[in-house]
């Protein structure tokens, strides 16, 4: 300790550094045995777990829902970090008690009078989720983690600038291939004010009952349109300039419905559009709609409707489209319409793969009533299934859900992921090309 | 150690009936009458500690109301009475919490053999309170937290290849 004091006076060569020590050594002096200076007591009591008296966060927002077999449960959500948990009945009674008054063993004798259990591994486990989504006030630094990080800088700095500099490059690469996955490139944090704006004026009548007939009234003319309408060869159309730009226009369009679709709805319900923007998604540029905080709502329904409005607004546009191409007057407005049209019955279809985390998948997690469907499924396929099959266990609904999902939701990314980092060359090559071949059109 | 340690009388055998009953599934004595008014707190704290802890029956409605109108007039007229058993019982789960809070395989021995550990910590503990320290292991907790998938919707611009689509129709 004292050592420790003395390399610190001197490697800062600082005199404030300096004199805390001379001053906390001379308070000591001072009041030798007082409880309140006698270090080791008070390192002792932040050291032990027993005493530990977490705090939660002031601010938080809470509800309360239950599950289709009557089970309570309760949505917490930290506002400013924009984090979301859920917690059963014994959790909340936990969460109660962390007012930075309770100790862990005062919290664990109340929850033993009122539920006859030692809840330390719940209390464990639940801390540690706690700290990991900020909903403590005090987040403990994770000092072991910080030496280890910065001993293993210090060590890779000595072996010398070369192998730092390979090292920097290949971590940027990686980087580089992982944000292509699922990297951010532009976020509007702003977006949920717009979007309220926008539902009191106007977007508030879309979801009107008779708004509502009317959209089931063009997917049903749409789809029979599509079937029984008469076939049209596209061959005499010409793709010239202002064509490509209206498709393009129209699929801009396409895009901002879809989202707007999920904004809109989310704020129907009540809820806070947390971001928008372009974002990457296992190598596939997208447009996206924060809508987390529908999990503050408690009916699934509610949930699965915002899901579901982006990939129906795509259904009603391609029926409309389908139905336009019936009246369509030249080739080149089939053309504009085909093109809408396939596009957007190929989204709706695509959206609903409940495989990747696209809307189909945020469905069908309400439906089940598991979050973290995905995450939870391939860490059951990771490291519980073999285990389980070698010993012919018997396998609960949600393992049996585990397994199946897992393995197809797996073998799926597995299989866009490796597709992503074949193709990748290909793809810039031909992102290059179509951008040579627009400008060349367009001169 | 508690209120029951110092006057095993009626109370005490009352309690281990009760537990017994609790603990059995048998029929639970329905005819006691609380006329123990001095022992009646810790009578009440305790079986509704016991209700708490052993969840295998409930209290019979009509005995718990008996309690309750009986003790609620010597409740406030006994201030020093209040709380005793729950100090007694408070104290000697505290000292085996506090262990088990930083003890992993002490943890273990109190879920396996509560009656082993307590003895092992120098606790004398009433009957009553080892079986209520013995259902513990039945009390599987099942962690209910758990953290919510960002929810993100987003469409595919990539998808929705322009080139690709421009070359379906330039032939």
């Amino acid at each position: 300790m004292v050592k420790r004091s003395e390399d610190d006076s001197v490697a800062a060569g600082s005199v404030k550094s300096a004199s805390l020590w001379e001053k906390l050594g001379e308070r000591v002096g001072e009041a030798p045995g007082d409880a309140a200076l006698n270090l080791w007591e008070i390192l002792g009591a932040k050291v032990d777990f027993a005493k530990y008296k977490p705090q939660r966060i002031s601010h938080y927002e809470l509800s309360e829902g239950r599950t289709a077999q009557g089970q309570v449960y309760y949505a917490l959500k930290n506002p400013e970090a924009g984090t979301y948990l859920r917690l059963g009945e014994q959790e909340l009674f936990l969460w109660n008690r962390m007012d930075g008054e309770h100790s862990i063993k005062d919290m664990s004798i109340a929850f033993l009078l009122k539920y006859g259990a030692l809840p330390i591994e719940l209390i464990i486990n639940m801390l540690a989720t706690l700290q990991t989504k900020s909903f403590l006030e005090k987040q403990p630094a994770n000092l072991y983690q910080k030496a280890t990080q910065t001993l293993s800088r210090r060590a890779m700095q000595s072996k010398g600038m070369l192998y730092l500099t390979a090292l920097k490059i290949a971590g940027f690469v990686l980087k580089a291939f992982f944000w292509m996955l699922g990297g951010n490139i532009v976020t509007l944090r702003d977006i949920d004010r717009h979007v309220s704006i926008f539902y009191r004026r106007a977007g508030r009548l879309l979801f009107h009952r008779m708004a509502q007939y009317a959209y089931a009234l063009l997917v049903i003319a749409g789809i029979t349109a599509l079937f029984v309408g008469p076939l049209r060869s596209q061959g005499s159309a010409t793709m010239g300039a202002t064509t490509m730009a209206v498709i393009y226009i129209g699929l801009i369009g396409t895009v901002l419905l879809h989202e707007g679709a999920h904004a809109l709805t989310c704020k129907h319900y009540g809820r806070v559009v947390t971001e928008a923007g372009l974002s990457f998604y296992l190598g596939t540029l997208v447009a996206f709609v924060d809508t987390t905080d529908m999990w503050m709502e408690p009916d699934r329904k509610h949930r699965m409707a915002v899901s579901w409005a982006g990939p129906y607004s795509n259904l009603i546009l391609g029926a409309i489209c389908s139905l336009g191409i019936l009246i369509a007057p030249w080739p080149q407005v089939d053309v504009v319409l085909t093109s809408l049209a396939t596009v957007n019955f190929i989204l709706v279809f695509t959206n609903l793969n409940p495989l990747l985390e696209w809307d189909g998948y945020y469905m069908l997690m309400d439906y089940l009533e598991i979050p973290c469907l995905r995450k939870r499924s391939l860490a059951f396929v990771r490291n519980s299934l073999w285990a389980k099959l070698k010993a012919r266990a018997n396998f609960n609904r949600e393992e049996k859900i585990f397994t199946v999902f897992g393995l197809l939701a797996g073998l799926w990314t597995a299989v866009v992921v490796v597709a992503f980092a074949i193709f990748l060359p290909q793809q810039i090559i031909g992102w290059v090309n179509s951008i040579s071949r627009w400008v060349g059109k367009i001169l | 150690m508690s209120e029951t340690t110092k006057s095993p009388g009626k109370v005490t055998d009352l309690l281990i009936e009760y537990t017994d009953a609790l603990c059995e599934g048998t029929p639970l004595p329905q005819a006691i009458e609380p006329d123990l008014v001095d022992e009646l707190k810790p009578l009440l704290e305790t079986v509704r500690f016991l209700h708490g802890v052993l969840q295998k029956g409930s209290v019979p409605e009509e005995f718990a109301r008996r309690l309750e109108d009986r003790l609620a007039s010597e409740w406030e007229e006994m201030p020093e009475k209040r709380g005793r058993i729950r100090q007694s019982l408070r104290q000697a789960f505290e000292q085996l919490i506090s262990r088990a809070l930083s003890d992993e395989g002490f943890r273990t021995q109190l879920i396996e053999d509560p009656e082993k550990a307590a003895r092992g910590m120098g606790l004398a503990l009433t009957p009553v309170e080892l079986a209520a320290l013995r259902t513990l292991d039945s009390n599987k907790l099942a962690a209910l937290i758990e953290e919510l998938d960002e929810r993100v919707s987003k469409t595919g611009i990539a998808g929705t290849d322009l080139s690709g689509l421009a070359d379906l129709f330039d032939g």
